[in-house]
């Protein structure tokens, strides 16, 4: 019993989707497998890779609810929201 | 005791100065928000769905919003034109669900003591808040509907 357990090898996230890209998806809420170590940018990957009509698109990621860049690191228990250019007023 | 009116005001600014919502929006009540006796200027901005874009007639809108993400980044929005002009107090709203042609999506609203400031400010809130909220509207057409091209707050 010294030290914190190890991080699991693979964990789930939350992938919030809105606009086209729910559309795209077919879901607003989906939960994804990642691996320690793997980034927002390969979250977008293998979703992209999942549904091809997400390539072409250009994502602005947050990770609890706050904006965030490709790099970020994913955590267990992360809320990652994949957002669509906006288009509000 | 009965709060005074000034107090009822700024409570409910405190509370509601940005917003979302899926019933119609009132420009004046957002307004009373933001007015107060040192205010010899009040400028409102309303955005109204129209009838038509690039050439197609739209028949209704439909906006969805992050809805979290949205409100914070209309309260930076209100931070920012408050702190840029000071003196001035700002609101804002944005509608989200379905709307018909002739209905108000947003509202920004500023006041200040002088109203070249009033405008300035106001014409900033609504140019950044359709470049940085989390919201996306889509236009249904006779025949067929999209999500219009908007502009990435922050690209990954």
């Amino acid at each position: 019993m010294t030290g914190p357990a190890p991080a699991p090898e693979t964990f789930a996230v939350e992938v919030q989707l809105f606009a086209v890209f729910r559309e795209i998806v077919g879901a607003g809420r989906v939960e994804l497998p990642v691996r320690t170590g793997d980034r927002v940018s390969d979250l977008w990957r293998s979703l992209a890779a999942a549904h091809p009509r997400l390539a072409a698109m250009q994502p602005s990621a947050a990770v609890n609810a706050e904006f965030t860049s490709r790099e970020h690191p994913l955590a267990p228990g992360d809320q990652v929201a994949f957002l669509p250019p906006v288009s509000g007023g | 005791m009965t709060d005074s009116p000034v107090q009822q005001a700024t409570e409910a600014a405190a509370v509601s100065a940005v917003s979302l919502t899926a019933a119609p929006l009132d420009p004046r009540h957002l307004e009373a928000l933001v007015r107060r006796p040192g205010a010899g200027a009040l400028a409102t901005f309303a955005g109204v769905v129209r009838d038509e874009n690039l050439g197609r007639r739209v028949r209704y809108l439909e906006y969805e919003g992050h809805p979290e993400m949205a409100l914070s980044a209309m309260a930076a929005i209100k931070v920012e034109i408050e702190t840029r002009w000071p003196g001035a107090r700002a609101a804002m709203a944005h509608r989200l669900g379905r709307l018909e042609i002739g209905d108000v999506s947003v509202v920004v609203v500023v006041s200040h003591p002088h109203r070249a400031e009033a405008f300035e400010a106001c014409r900033h809130g609504i140019d950044t808040l359709k470049v940085t909220v989390p919201i996306w509207k889509k236009e249904y057409f006779l025949d067929g509907s999209h999500w219009v091209e908007g502009v990435a707050p922050h690209p990954m």
